[in-house]
């Protein structure tokens, strides 16, 4: 099955269970936390195409309040501009395993799709410098997705999982992997696609 | 005397099973759903997904929602129920002793003529059922028609043989399979529809079919609960093993097969394994590895 196929499968899954929590939470439509990445782009096409109007986007790529950072002056943009939606970040899987304490939005429609797919069909994807530096110090994306795929997904031991990486960069991941933890174990709504899923049945 | 190929044993029993999306800890609005696809299809026998009345991820309102639903009782302020065609097997929350139980309850005009309470509660990964739910203690089957016998099992029930086999020994035609099954494997996708884990689910039924010679029922729910989305693909496997029906993996349907006596004969012929099938060599076997009676002499 190609890949377009598989980013098919994708959106409807993913859709569907932002109707569903669109639905249930009487909210009055969505506002993606764009930064302009290609998970952003992406996933306000997605949302555009199934919901129109309701779906919004807001992207604030500095900003003009001393000391905020641009995520926390987008929210304050959001809560003070956009009334009650349900926000969505479109952050990738290998970062929130990697990149430290999850983006604070409702939906995080990737949640469960990792970075190097995103890159394998749009070229590139998003990471920040720490987790793009593990990436090359364990050989690449690839390998650190598959690294990450077998440990958590496969439930394979951690060891195993991890054998065959450079020992200094695995070192390193588990180190931004432990310390998210306090953080995944509370997040939010992340559509299931595979094997374990933030929220579901991943509580680590 | 040799029967002709085609004569059986039984009237054909024309089935239908439901592939439906029910809203969460609504019984009013999924017991009219349930009642008018029943009417719709005019089945003899009717399968609906596991928990079809209640919605699976009911957590703390588990209690709420039980109800009584031994055979024999009507299902309290569900009028909608009251004139079922023929038998329909629905999933509800069943209040009793040592519950609540996640129970399957065939209806006859509204009235429980037989009760299966889901035995395995998965209670690991993604699912949370034994913090809920009671065990099942017990396999039965019960005549649908005349002619012919059938039993039901819950969703994880169907990934433990034990149990098939259980009631393949005591001579059904037919097993019915309640199923509230999410949806996994996207982006690798699945045979037949988006979700890899719902090749899983065929292959078993089929084997199952074709290993005890009968109809398997698959009744799988569609639609979504927070971030799961249920996979459906509900199927019709023949005594062969053969899919006779199948709904997509998205949207309600209703698959409507006919069955008949003279395909479950057909099916077994060839095979000798319902005859040789030696269920107290199993019994024996199984009390010697869990040391029943002792242990095992030398």
């Amino acid at each position: 099955m190609s890949d377009t196929d598989a980013v098919a499968r994708v959106e409807r899954v993913v859709c569907g269970v932002v109707e569903a929590a669109l639905a249930a939470s009487g909210a009055a439509g969505l506002l993606v936390l764009d930064d302009r990445s290609p998970e952003g782009e992406l996933v306000h096409g997605w949302l555009q195409r199934a919901f129109g109007d309701v779906a919004h986007r807001i992207t604030v790529l500095a900003s003009n309040v001393q000391g905020v950072e641009p995520a926390a002056a987008q929210r304050m943009v959001a809560d003070r501009e956009y009334g009650r939606m349900l926000t969505v970040h479109p952050v990738n899987r290998t970062m929130l395993l990697l990149g430290g304490a999850p983006p604070r939005a409702d939906l995080l429609p990737l949640g469960d799709v990792y970075a190097s797919w995103i890159r394998r069909l749009h070229g590139v994807c998003t990471l920040s410098d720490e987790v793009r530096a593990v990436a090359d110090a364990v050989g690449g994306l690839e390998r650190l997705d598959a690294a990450l795929a077998d440990w958590i997904d496969a439930r394979a031991d951690r060891a195993a999982a991890l054998a065959g990486l450079d020992p200094a960069a695995a070192t390193r991941l588990m180190e931004l992997y432990e310390r998210g933890r306090f953080y995944r174990l509370w997040p939010r709504l992340v559509p299931k696609l595979g094997a374990r899923t933030l929220g579901i049945d991943l509580w680590d | 005397m040799t029967k002709p190929p085609d004569a059986g044993l039984a009237a054909p029993l024309q089935l239908a099973v439901a592939q439906l999306a029910p809203a969460l800890r609504d019984e009013a609005a999924n017991a009219h759903a349930i009642a008018a696809v029943a009417h719709a299809a005019g089945a003899d026998l009717m399968l609906t997904p596991e928990l079809s009345l209640t919605g699976y991820g009911v957590a703390d309102s588990v209690h709420g929602l039980a109800r009584a639903a031994a055979p024999g009782q009507r299902l309290d302020g569900l009028s909608a129920f009251d004139d079922l065609p023929g038998q329909v097997v629905v999933g509800l929350i069943e209040r009793a002793a040592g519950g609540p139980f996640n129970s399957a309850a065939v209806l006859e005009g509204g009235t429980v003529v037989f009760r299966h309470r889901k035995v395995y509660l998965p209670t690991y990964g993604m699912f949370d059922e034994g913090r809920w739910f009671g065990r099942g203690a017990a396999l039965d089957t019960w005549s649908p028609a005349p002619g012919w016998r059938a039993g039901v099992l819950v969703c994880e029930d169907f990934w433990h043989p034990g149990l098939a086999y259980v009631l393949a020994s005591r001579g059904i035609d037919l097993l019915l399979v309640q199923a509230a099954a999410p949806g996994r494997g996207v982006t690798e996708g699945g045979e037949h529809g988006a979700f890899a884990s719902a090749d899983v689910w065929e292959r078993i039924a089929r084997t199952t079919a074709q290993l005890y010679g009968i109809h398997v029922a698959y009744a799988n729910r569609v639609g979504v609960e927070g971030g799961i989305t249920f996979a459906g693909g509900s199927l019709i496997v023949g005594p062969d093993g053969a899919v006779l029906a199948r709904a997509g993996d998205v949207g309600t349907a209703t698959l409507a097969v006919e069955l008949t006596s003279a395909a479950r004969d057909a099916a077994r012929r060839p095979y000798a394994h319902a005859r040789d099938d030696d269920a107290r060599l199993v019994m024996r076997e199984l009390a010697r590895g869990l040391d029943v009676f002792g242990p095992a002499a030398p």
